[in-house]
């Protein structure tokens, strides 16, 4: 072939490793077409470039993360159980009382006497005896009825704390935490009216 | 003995985009040397080069892992210039050879001065179907039976179509000699 073909073997020997560097636009192209450019980066990437650019390691941020979502997590679900009803109705003897006022202290002391007591709400009695305090947070509480004093039904009883107690360090705590509660108050007896 | 660009298939075949744009940069100016021998000019040997690198990339997972990459990726350029002769087919131009002497002898020297970019302008301004088979026999050193199973055409066609384009090649190159003469 070399004899016979001159012009053939000069196409042959000039293109054997012919080589030309095709132009930019090709691979550009090529990016385009298949989709080989990188995928914008989302928050992962964002995050490790963040991380190293900090120089804080990845974990630091993942488990600070956690604490703040759990603490967060805590408090709403703190917050939302939280909310609890106190009602009930209050007694001057067997008759429900007629118009008073119920007031409920919150309790922070843990043990007698009640040193550190504040008054959390007050609540109207109505004509039937009925009180209530709503959106009540956890924790302890000590009620307290106070009849109205024009009420002819309670001259013959003073204001008591649940249940039937004259003074607060001797009455019952009203502990609130996953349930409501249904309370029935019975007023102390006014001793000099009953003499 | 293929190891690295085994390597280099295997991740670009996990879609690593390095390895992707090394694997191009590694055979693009092989491949654009055969697309500029197969296509008419440059721009249709970006085409070519466009095509042959888009079907690469979808079919990598079709490397058996045997033999050479390099011929492989050879291969599927050479498929991307026969696909093109195919396209244009319809495009194909008359070319009149009645004036051409079939000894027309060219000076060694004259041979032996011509560059490589004018022996690719004469193949570039070949018709398509003359520069293909001009191309897979002389340079590819493929026979007419493979030529003619290639391409979808008759062992006939591809003979004659090589004689007409050698003698067009060969007028060229007479025609380049004179005017050297002349000059």
């Amino acid at each position: 072939m070399e004899e016979k073909d001159p012009i053939g073997n000069k196409f042959k020997s000039s293109f054997s490793d012919f080589e030309k560097e095709p132009p930019v636009r090709v691979w550009e192209n090529l990016q385009k077409e298949l989709h080989l450019v990188p995928k914008p980066a989302g928050f992962w990437a964002h995050f490790s470039a963040f991380s190293f650019f900090t120089k804080v390691p990845v974990g630091f941020y993942l488990s600070l993360g956690v604490i703040v979502v759990s603490i967060f997590s805590t408090v709403v679900y703190k917050e939302i159980n939280r909310r609890h009803t106190i009602r009930g109705h209050a007694y001057a003897g067997e008759i429900r009382l007629r118009n008073g006022s119920a007031e409920l202290y919150q309790v922070t002391d843990k043990t007698l006497p009640w040193d550190s007591v504040t008054h959390y709400h007050t609540s109207v009695i109505d004509n039937y005896g009925h009180f209530q305090f709503s959106k009540v947070g956890e924790g302890k509480y000590l009620l307290h009825i106070v009849p109205d004093g024009k009420s002819q039904m309670s001259t013959g009883y003073i204001s008591s704390w649940f249940d039937r107690c004259e003074n607060s360090d001797s009455c019952n705590v009203i502990i609130i935490n996953r349930a409501d509660k249904n309370l029935e108050v019975h007023l102390v007896k006014n001793s000099k009216t009953a003499q | 003995m293929f190891d690295d660009d085994y390597d280099l298939l295997r991740r670009c075949l996990k879609k690593e985009v390095a390895a992707e744009y090394q694997l191009y940069h590694r055979f693009a100016p092989k491949m654009n040397g055969i697309c500029l021998r197969y296509g008419g000019n440059e721009r249709e040997a970006e085409d070519i080069l466009q095509n042959g690198f888009v079907h690469l990339f979808s079919h990598l997972n079709q490397f058996k892992f045997e033999g050479s990459l390099e011929c492989w990726i050879e291969r599927i350029f050479l498929n991307a210039a026969i696909n093109y002769y195919k396209k244009n087919l319809k495009f194909r131009q008359y070319v009149d050879l009645s004036h051409i002497e079939e000894d027309v002898s060219i000076h060694e020297d004259a041979l032996s001065a011509i560059s490589q970019d004018e022996l690719l302008a004469i193949i570039q301004s070949l018709p398509v179907g003359y520069r293909t088979i001009f191309n897979m026999y002389v340079i590819e050193n493929y026979q007419h039976n493979e030529i003619a199973s290639l391409l979808g055409i008759s062992e006939g066609t591809s003979k004659s179509q090589l004689f007409r384009a050698k003698a067009m090649v060969k007028r060229m190159l007479k025609e380049r000699e004179t005017y050297y003469k002349i000059g």
